[in-house]
């Protein structure tokens, strides 16, 4: 027998103003199985609960239906106060007649009646209620980042600091990241290595860290709490505990002009390297395209020179598995391709700029790796053609970003504050030279830094020209930019030494298959999906994965920094526990009648569902360590096996049935 | 851009410089209009009297007169023109259009 | 080879050595052109500017007698007229609406499906041995504007860097240069009535291909040519230089190349001739 209560607010004047919360409350006190209806100013408030807590025991109710708002806003707060009752929570109903009724319309007589007959259709609703547990899952608590750049780092770092351990996976023979190769970071112009590498070292050295470098996740199968990740640890050809990373190795190979990767092809490296001297681990790499011993046999040159014993020419890839609680991508981003040539066929490329054809024109990491004092010219900027120092740079902001006409309508956020950083580190270098922006528009959005662009412009001089650039060409070694400034109105030309352009940011190569493998969404741009854009950043809709960083949208290192913390944060939540409770509001199968075809495991876009052989037949079953509660299977079910708890089959008719 | 000009040339705006450039599209029409193809001498008569009357320029009529000579000893003067054959289509074409 | 023809008005007036030396080359090659029949012109600048619905109809009627004829493929070597065909083409294509419309107003059923050519993009199908070596050519190929651009509606060749001429010359045996004016603009169609302009562009047009160590121009168009050759006087008085170029149409190389001689192709009619081959 039911015993139902049902609390209508007034919402102060919210609801109060349109419907006739009494005539509400009276119109409810005789619906079946109703035992109790009152009507309260605020029934979300403390002496509202109270009331609500009160009737529970006082009537011994078996259902509570609270006609309010939404219950995007207080269901919870209802659940709870019905359980310190206790009632189970989830036999508590939500009637909004607050956002569906009193503040879409006018009519106080037909929004009094709606509101009547949606707290009618709440109660019948609760008339089918069952009570439901929390679902208790499992949980490893050790988490995998994958990325090792800052945002990796710092997420890793908080992690193990919280007492978890940590897997690390890096796909470059270090970690580090863009950020490594930076010379200095806005806007305080801190040297990028010098605040990094302790970090860096923090991470090699955490008890609780498992660092794989110059690896990858090659597979991913589970769930939240449960995942088991497999990862490839392709050969490096050095074992790096017995090597000491004294450099014998590569200062021997005769293989020295192979463009490095860490420079992006501003300096070379060896066959055999380390990428850049901080490294972590500070092991070297074999470069298995290149190492002629590997490719055709000889030279060996390495192995003889090494005091350890450390260089194994026979080494291969290695998968091996780890079995982790939760994931975190930090995957970084990667630069706009200028050329022609595209990845995707809906990217055109700027030819007109000479990348590629002027070795004179290059990008804003190149042109970082020049300027660096641990790059490849030391420090002092050279032009890449003939080695002068340029007087003249043309910085050009937004190539390939906010551009509808050739594939990248976003803006790549970082750019106008590193171009000013550019602007400014170049004058730093070169006294008597000129710096010149052509830019569409300036965004300075952080803390200090508009104050830092207009440092560049009225302190270091930079010369800021609005408009674009349509053409580069070169005469007699001088790049010949043709230029607008559209608030002079007249063209601009300049005759350059240098030309940098600002490319767009994208997501890192590969992150699409690897998104695949962890079953995250990822948008048309190849940036990692979140779960809710404004409340819930750096979750995604799958349990238990997390994102943080330039994997997620174009972001500057505090932000990445931040999201990293928030992402750790979120995975210690998950961690509180031995166990995680979900909300039980998940689909079941009812095993006896399920016919085995399948088409739920087939639809649901979670693989939430199971193949179970029972004793005399096969059925699906719902995992609930992964069920989102989505309702497609309800909907695709032929046999109406599959149900929503607490949104059952019965429960919706029972509402239709009560309107009619 | 192009939707710009012919806004302009609906609503008769011409400015300065570009009223000569106007002048030039409209006799040019003007004698696609009559022909079906272009009249070339048609034309350079039509837009230079129209645009030295429109300037008061009166040089500006026997500018490049100096060429004529030059084009007709490299036979590119042609003072017999052909018309299309169906001209009346063509201005069928043109009244439909609305131009 | 028989391939239906659309001069338009330039080529058929003050630009008929264009056609002269087309004709004179493409016969040696085994081309039959056919021409079409009562075309009428494609409306070029003038009715862009000032009436769209004009600039598609007038191309149209002529993509209509094309189809009618049976041909699928359709040569303009007037780079202004291909690209108005092609555009008109296009939006017929993609518009049942439109299609309808302009089928009313050229009263012929038009349905776009004619494929427009361009002069080089018949020559790149053509079997090319040279039978005399062109020697003293330094060639700068100048493309213009119409060839490659709109890029979405020519769709040839690259439109900041097109080589598609000088791979056929190079298959010729002639040397061209890397320069920097491939593309820009020479003034088009404003000869007259904004001489300056195109004096200015032509002039750094010219002076940059020098500049490159070219000592003559190749185009593919009818008013790049008559704004750096025939213009080229002027340029000369107004800036005060000589710039001694003479502008050759790829036609006029090829057919060098080929073994006729200048006069048939053409060349003795141009302004600025080289003695040998005037």
């Amino acid at each position: 027998m039911a015993r139902i209560g049902v609390f209508v607010c007034w919402c102060g004047e919210n609801i109060a103003r349109t419907v006739d919360v009494a005539q509400v409350a009276e119109a409810a006190a005789s619906l079946p199985g109703v035992r109790c209806s009152v009507h309260y100013k605020y029934m979300c408030s403390d002496p509202g609960q109270a009331m609500v807590r009160e009737k529970i025991e006082q009537e011994r109710l078996t259902g509570v239906v609270v006609a309010s708002c939404s219950p995007h806003m207080h269901l919870k707060t209802f659940r709870r106060a019905a359980a310190s009752a206790g009632l189970n929570p989830f036999l508590v109903e939500m009637a909004n007649i607050r956002e569906h009724c009193s503040w879409v319309h006018h009519d106080r007589e037909s929004a009094t009646r709606k509101a009547i007959d949606i707290v009618r259709m709440a109660v019948a609703k609760v008339r089918h209620h069952h009570a439901l547990e929390p679902i208790r899952v499992p949980v490893t608590r050790r988490a995998l980042v994958i990325g090792g750049g800052v945002a990796g780092i710092q997420a890793a770092l908080d992690i193990a600091d919280a007492g978890y351990e940590v897997v690390l996976v890096e796909k470059e023979p270090s970690i580090g990241g863009k950020m490594a190769g930076l010379s200095e970071t806005f806007p305080t112009l801190d040297c990028s290595q010098c605040i990094l590498t302790p970090r860096m070292v923090e991470v090699g050295q955490h008890p609780r860290i498992k660092l794989y470098t110059f690896s990858e996740v090659e597979n991913v199968d589970g769930y939240v709490g449960n995942f088991r990740v497999a990862i490839r640890k392709k050969a490096r050809y050095v074992d790096i505990e017995k090597c000491t990373g004294c450099g014998e190795c590569w200062n021997v190979c005769p293989w020295k002009k192979i463009p490095s990767e860490f420079d992006y092809g501003m300096g070379f490296r060896r066959a055999i390297y380390i990428p850049f001297p901080q490294a972590v681990p500070a092991r070297p790499v074999i470069d298995k395209e290149n190492c002629v011993k590997l490719l055709k046999g000889g030279c060996g040159l390495c192995a003889k020179k090494c005091p350890r014993g450390a260089i194994n020419f026979e080494d291969a890839d290695q998968i091996v598995e780890e079995s982790v609680g939760a994931i975190v991508v930090a995957t970084g981003y990667s630069l706009y391709q200028i050329g022609q040539d595209q990845p995707d066929p809906r990217l055109r490329g700027y030819g007109e700029y000479g990348y590629g054809k002027y070795r004179d024109v290059i990008d804003g990491l190149q042109f970082e790796r020049l300027i660096s004092a641990s790059g490849p010219t030391g420090g002092e900027l050279k032009r890449p053609s003939d080695g002068k120092t340029p007087r003249v740079v043309v910085f050009i902001s937004c190539v390939g970003s906010r551009d509808n006409a050739k594939g990248l309508s976003y803006c790549s956020k970082i750019c106008c504050m590193y171009v000013a950083k550019h602007t400014m580190l170049y004058r730093h270098k070169v006294h008597d030279g000129e710096a010149h922006v052509f830019y569409m528009d300036i965004r300075a959005g952080g803390k200090s830094y508009d104050e830092f662009v207009r440092r560049a412009i009225e302190q270091d001089g930079a010369q800021y020209h609005r408009g674009r650039v349509s053409k580069i060409t070169q005469e007699d070694g001088k790049l010949i930019v043709r230029g607008a400034d559209t608030l002079t109105g007249a063209p601009v030309t300049i005759q350059a030494d240098l030309v940098v352009l600002a490319t767009a940011i994208r997501p890192a190569p590969g992150v699409e298959a690897l998104a695949q493998k962890l079953n995250i969404g990822y948008d048309e741009h190849g940036f990692l999906l979140e779960s809710h854009p404004k409340l819930r950043p750096v979750e995604t809709n799958t349990a238990g994965v997390f994102i943080c960083g330039a994997a997620h949208g174009p972001k500057d290192i505090p932000e990445s920094v931040a999201q990293a913390s928030a992402a750790a944060s979120k995975v210690a939540v998950l961690f509180a526990n031995q166990e995680l409770t979900r909300d039980p509001e998940i689909a079941r199968i009812h095993e006896a009648t399920c016919a085995a075809c399948f088409t739920c495991y087939r639809a649901c876009p979670y693989h939430a569902i199971e193949k179970v052989q029972l004793k005399h037949k096969w059925t699906a079953r719902v995992n609930p360590g992964l069920c989102m509660g989505c309702g497609t299977c309800v909907a695709v079910c032929p046999s109406k096996s599959a149900d929503i708890e607490g949104f059952t089959e019965q429960q919706i008719y029972s509402m239709v049935e009560a309107l009619a | 851009m192009d939707a710009l000009r012919q806004i302009a040339a609906e609503r008769n705006i011409h400015a300065g410089a570009e009223a000569r450039t106007y002048i030039f599209y409209q006799a040019f029409l003007t004698s696609v209009r009559r022909h079906g193809r272009l009249n070339e001498l048609e034309l350079t008569g039509l837009f230079k009297a129209r645009s030295a009357l429109a300037d008061v320029d009166i040089p500006f009529m026997f500018k490049d007169a100096a060429l004529a000579p030059a084009l007709y000893q490299r036979k590119k003067l042609h003072l017999g023109f052909k018309s299309v054959r169906d001209r009346d289509v063509v201005r069928r074409i043109f009244a439909k259009c609305g131009a | 080879m028989t391939i239906a023809y659309y001069p338009g008005c330039a080529l058929h007036g003050s630009s008929n050595d264009y056609e002269q030396s087309v004709r004179a080359c493409l016969k040696v090659l085994g081309v039959e052109l056919k021409e079409l029949d009562d075309w009428i012109c494609c409306g070029a600048t003038a009715a862009h500017s000032i009436n769209a619905k004009l600039a598609i109809a007038l191309p149209a009627r002529n993509l209509a007698i094309a189809e009618r004829s049976g041909s699928q493929e359709l040569l303009a070597p007037c780079p202004m007229c291909s690209m108005e065909l092609m555009k008109a083409a296009q939006q017929i294509r993609s518009d049942d609406r439109l299609q309808a419309e302009i089928s009313s107003i050229v009263e012929l059923e038009v349905t776009g499906s004619t494929r427009i050519l361009n002069l080089i993009q018949v020559f790149e199908r053509l079997d090319l041995k040279p039978s005399k070596p062109l020697s003293g050519i330094i060639a700068a190929c100048y493309y213009g504007c119409l060839l490659t651009r709109p890029a979405e509606i020519v769709r040839f060749d690259d439109p900041e860097a097109p080589m598609s001429m000088e791979t056929i010359l190079g298959r010729l045996g002639v040397k061209t240069v890397d320069w920097n004016y491939r593309t820009e603009c020479c003034g088009g169609g404003k000869t007259m009535c904004d001489e300056e302009t195109v004096l200015e562009l032509s002039h750094k047009i010219l002076s940059n291909a020098r500049a490159h160590g070219a000592n003559c121009l190749v185009v593919a168009c009818p008013m790049c040519h008559v704004n750096l050759d025939m213009k080229q006087g002027a340029v000369n008085h107004r800036f005060q230089v000589r710039h001694d170029m003479p502008v050759y149409y790829l036609s006029d190389l090829i057919g060098l190349a080929l073994g006729l001689t200048p006069q048939e192709l053409g060349i003795d009619r141009h302004f600025v001739v080289r003695p040998e081959h005037g």
